[in-house]
């Protein structure tokens, strides 16, 4: 008998081979048996089938580069960061949320945000208001699937275009703050919107710029490319020009506090996202720790030697994601830390170190590595 | 405590869903409303030094989950602080009226809960005849630790609303 279920889901499976997001060469192969399996009739033999052979892609997209890793992270990222800012204040932080150590805090959080209700201006934009925040955590994501957690644990494997189209996904980012801001039709979330958008242009060509010259220096803009070539020296070390002005671009486009000119809480009051209540608000918090994550893994990735690290468990699999992930913590630390130490930047004080400072010394920085390449480095 | 069934009892009786579910669902609501706590602090007078400790290291409120807050729209609960005049209370309903739904209301000092030394002033309300207080918070200025044990006053209400269902309407 025929069942028309199997028989799309098969179908599916066939086109996409060809669309080769997931990496399977065999699918073709598994998706004609199930297209001749398919003529008798059981469903749950062909779900567990399905589920067996597409076990890799299923666990990449649901926990560790999908989303129980981005979810978790954003969560124990927060938590993390008001306990530090906490013991730097001589503070306790959340305490008593939770068994220890206010734990718990963030799930109170998120679930009080959920309970809330949502306002919507009666100036505002619905459509779009409603729309940008879910838009918003979408973005960051989509750069993470293209990072390498292991030489074969990568979720969108692009090749040679990995690097381009990580910037491509990542300079959209702008376009929402400005769209947030203009649909919630309010002086301060529009101000908030074009400063936010001023900041990531001015952050981006330098970051592009050191992109490009590890690029060169690797001799490939394959993300995995790039890591293989950092086996035996890490990037950072013969460009730190280049890892430095990465680093103020990381700040800068995540806009934590050093530069956090578009959420000023003195100037405007929450920037682009003061008309954001209830959940809406939460999503964009979210949004603001997943473009985090998403930049603190291709720094790690082009100049903290990527997943490299000593073989640790005697499985190259596991080994590889603890060094990305122990790196992605300290990482992480440091720019919280970061926070408790500096003050906020004015507007066009953070403009001018984008355009006048950063950009000519990413220049200076490409001319660098293209001075090492000719003398023959690295070999 | 009423008679009378809130909205969202109706909605779940519409849509028959059983009330043990009901109940879950307020209680973890409540937990969250309760260890999150998001003030706006309107600080108009001289109890603001002794507020400012509640948030520094000797008296941290963060512990009980509240995280002052610069923005009203996700904020909880409003701290007025110090006395209130008749041209500040506007914009206490001002701020109030733009709150999200579960807002609470403290008044911080003698001023804002009984016109404190101010009493036959022609200038000066009480913060109940502007908006509906929760906790009153006496003493001028009142300790530090009076305005924690009231914070924790509105976290005990907030946990009780639930068995009455006084905030559901
Ligand atoms: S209660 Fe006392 S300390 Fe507080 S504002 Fe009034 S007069 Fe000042």
């Amino acid at each position: 008998m025929m069942n028309p279920y199997s028989l799309i889901l098969s179908l599916f499976m066939l086109l996409e081979t060809k669309v080769s997001i997931l990496p399977s060469a065999s699918l073709v192969q598994t998706g004609i048996s199930h297209l001749k399996a398919s003529l008798n009739f059981s469903p749950l033999d062909f779900i567990w089938s399905f589920l067996t052979v597409n076990a890799k892609p299923l666990i990449q997209i649901l926990v560790i580069p999908g989303l129980a890793f981005i979810l978790v992270f954003a969560i124990i990222a927060v938590w993390f960061e008001r306990k530090f800012l906490a013991r730097a204040m001589l503070r306790v932080g959340p305490y008593y949320c939770g068994r220890k150590a206010g734990v718990l805090q963030l799930f109170a959080d998120f679930l009080k945000l959920f309970f809330k209700e949502i306002i919507i201006p009666v100036d505002a934009e619905r459509i779009l208001f409603l729309l940008m925040p879910i838009l918003l955590p979408t973005i960051p994501s989509l750069t993470i699937i293209l990072i390498p957690f292991a030489s074969d644990w990568i979720l969108f494997r692009a090749g040679s275009l990995s690097l381009p189209i990580f910037f491509a996904i990542a300079g959209l980012a702008p376009l929402i703050p400005i769209f947030s801001g203009w649909a919630s039709n309010n002086k301060y979330t529009i101000i908030g919107g074009f400063r936010a958008a001023f900041l990531y242009i001015s952050a981006e060509i330098p970051l592009v710029i050191c992109a490009a010259a590890v690029a060169i220096m690797a001799g490939s803009f394959d993300l995995v490319g790039i890591v293989e070539r950092q086996k035996n020296i890490w990037f950072a070390i013969p460009q730190i020009l280049g890892f430095l002005i990465f680093f103020i671009g990381l700040i800068i486009e995540a806009e934590r506090t050093p530069f956090d000119v578009p959420t000023a809480e003195v100037e405007l009051v929450l920037g682009w996202r003061t008309e954001y209540s209830g959940i809406l608000f939460g999503f964009t918090m979210m949004a603001e720790y997943c473009n985090f994550l998403g930049w603190s893994l291709l720094l790690i990735t082009l100049y903290l030697g990527g997943y490299n690290g000593p073989d640790l468990f005697g499985n190259s699999l596991y080994s590889s994601m603890f060094w990305i992930l122990m790196k992605l913590a300290i990482l992480v630390s440091i720019v919280i830390l970061l926070r408790t130490v500096f003050p906020r930047f004015r507007m066009d004080q953070t403009l001018r170190l984008g355009w006048h400072y950063l950009t000519p010394l990413s220049v200076l920085n490409l001319f660098i590595v293209l001075a090492l390449k000719t003398w023959g480095y690295p070999l | 405590m009423t008679e009378e069934t809130t909205i969202k009892e109706r909605i779940f009786e519409r849509y028959h869903i059983p009330m043990p579910i009901y109940n879950v669902v307020e209680y973890v609501a409540a937990w969250a409303r309760k260890f999150s706590i998001w003030p706006i602090h309107l600080v108009t007078g001289c109890c603001s030094p002794e507020f400012m400790q509640v948030s520094g290291s000797r008296f941290d409120m963060e512990r009980l989950g509240i995280l002052p807050f610069a923005s009203v729209r996700q904020c909880d609960c409003i701290m007025i602080v110090g006395v209130l005049s008749r041209k500040m209370a506007e914009r206490v309903k001002y701020l109030y009226d733009q709150m999200g739904e579960p807002k609470y209301v403290v008044s911080v000092g003698a001023c804002p809960t009984g016109m404190g030394p101010f009493f036959d002033s022609y200038s000066i309300v009480r913060a109940d005849e502007v908006v509906p207080v929760d906790v009153y918070i006496p003493g001028c200025p009142p300790r530090p630790e009076a305005i924690i044990h009231g914070m924790m006053k509105l976290q005990e209400k907030i946990r009780k609303e639930v068995k009455i269902g006084a905030r559901s309407r």
